[in-house]
């Protein structure tokens, strides 16, 4: 076993208790002839042993599995979309979702509108979007066999009483136009979804982007809003529908808005996972064009390279 | 496993549902091994791993089996997550202490459990100055005690290339470790 044969795989399965009494001397040898080899194993040693899956591990993994399934599937008696139907096809390049992404977004938004002050009229207006029921049905009573949980987001404009009480009971009509936009404004449905996001209650947060985007087009938080629904939908492989998020906001706000620099870096990830190289390589250059000091022009160049190489995932 | 695969293709939901609980907890592993167990992110990026692996699942060519798959989507997105986090850290908070990204506290170990953690931890920094696929290979070798014949199994490339990018891995984490002096334990290790 020469220096220029370095037995990596010998060191390996030393490391998993795999080696033969005579392997772990020839390997001593070795190690006394190969510094690379005497610095593997140092760093095999410095990071210690895997360890096999702990019950911390099983843990996770149910969560895990229960959401992704639960991903696919928003309520256990509607009909399951069969799974290559709703997953695409193409083998794109999915590498680079945004965990870090929607983080950033995330904290952006809150930092934002945390700072505005929040009356006690439009906290008691939150306090009562939340109250009716969600489904378009004309009675507040819930159907057979809900579940208790948190209400889901309005999809449309909802019909809800002026306050809370009640009224709860009865049939609930549609009220008039001005109590509408008292009980939910643009910030309210904003926070809403926030909070549902951030609870990982993905769908309803998506539900509640929509609904602000349908019903305020042009309030800012409804453009803000394409910005967390696209960081959304990249995280949960709905790469059309969040490029279609971002470049709307880029679109509503301009390249040089604030936030810029998320969308173009959300919208060039979307194209690398649907597998569209060219406009990926030319929003990653407009990146770094635009924004040549944005912690995103390293990952931009990084990215360029690859797509030279036409390397990476 | 492989007709599990070709079931779940399929639209099988409950071969989607046992391929899950197969390669989930592979995933979670993966995931807190590079990330840190008490790191906050470890959630979503094993979350976003397993979505990839789904969504990826229909590229499986069968190279290599459908945990190390799914183990190595988890890795390098775990590894991606890092260098986020060490953007942000950068660009974002200069300065700022690296405890609020997620990253485990590097103080000074006071047991062997912690400084093997601690160890690790600055062997995953040091991990964060190389190229992609040698960090990759790098990770997958040492953090996973994978073979070369794995690991290019996993990457869908020839082994000799997973050979050329773990030399050459080993030397820019070689010369990182000597020059950082914030990578002493490991020089020590080293030495």
């Amino acid at each position: 076993m020469s220096a220029r044969a370095c037995p990596d795989d010998t060191l390996v399965r030393a490391r998993r208790g795999e080696l033969l009494p005579e392997e772990a001397g020839t390997l001593e040898a070795h190690l006394t002839l190969c510094a690379s080899c005497r610095m593997s194993a140092a760093l095999g040693r410095a990071v210690g042993p895997l360890p096999p899956p702990d019950d911390e591990d099983e843990a996770l993994a149910r969560r895990l599995i229960e959401h992704q399934l639960d991903a696919g599937a928003p309520s256990a008696t509607v009909p399951v979309v069969p799974f290559p139907a709703r997953r695409r096809r193409s083998p794109g390049r999915s590498w680079a979702v945004a965990a870090s992404l929607l983080l950033m977004a995330s904290a952006a938004s809150a930092a934002y509108w945390t700072v505005r002050v929040k009356t006690a009229r439009r906290a008691a207006a939150a306090r009562a979007a939340w109250t009716p029921p969600a489904r378009p049905s004309r009675t507040a009573t819930p159907p057979a066999g809900a579940t208790t949980g948190p209400p889901p987001l309005p999809l449309a404009p909802p019909t809800v009483p002026a306050r809370p009480g009640p009224s709860q009971s009865r049939p609930v009509h549609a009220p008039a136009r001005a109590t509408q936009t008292a009980a939910i404004d643009p910030e309210t449905l904003l926070r809403n979804a926030n909070e549902a996001r951030q609870a990982r209650r993905a769908d309803e947060a998506a539900r509640g982007y929509r609904a602000l985007q349908a019903r305020f087009p042009s309030s800012r938080e409804a453009v803000l809003s394409h910005l967390s629904l696209g960081n959304l939908q990249l995280s949960q492989g709905a790469f059309s529908d969040a490029l279609a998020q971002f470049q709307a906001y880029l679109r509503l706000r301009g390249d040089g808005a604030e936030l810029a620099e998320e969308a173009l870096l959300g919208e060039a990830r979307a194209l690398a996972a649907l597998g569209r190289p060219a406009e990926e390589r030319a929003v990653w250059q407009s990146l770094e064009a635009r924004f040549p000091r944005s912690e995103y022009s390293w990952r931009a160049r990084e990215r360029l390279r690859e797509l030279e190489r036409g390397a990476g995932p | 496993m492989r007709h599990l695969v070709a079931s779940a293709r399929s639209g099988d939901r409950a071969a989607m549902r046992a391929l899950l609980t197969a390669v989930a907890p592979v995933v979670a592993r993966a995931a807190r091994r590079v990330l840190g167990r008490a790191n906050p992110d470890v959630e979503d990026v094993a979350q976003q791993a397993l979505a990839a692996f789904v969504d990826r699942l229909p590229t499986f060519r069968g190279e290599s089996t459908v945990k190390h798959f799914a183990e190595r989507i988890a890795v390098y997105r775990a590894l991606t997550a890092r260098r986020d986090a060490q953007v942000r850290q950068r660009h974002v908070m200069p300065g700022g202490p690296v405890d609020e990204l997620g990253v485990p506290d590097i103080a000074p170990a006071h047991d062997v459990a912690l400084a093997g953690r601690h160890r690790r931890e600055l062997l995953l920094e040091a991990l964060e100055a190389l190229s992609s696929p040698q960090a990759e290979a790098l990770a997958l070798h040492f953090l996973f005690d994978h073979t070369i014949a794995e690991i290019a199994g996993m990457m869908g490339t020839p082994e000799e290339t997973v050979r050329s990018r773990l030399r050459l891995g080993k030397q820019s984490l070689r010369a990182r470790i000597l020059r950082d002096p914030r990578l002493t334990p490991l020089r020590e290790e080293l030495s």
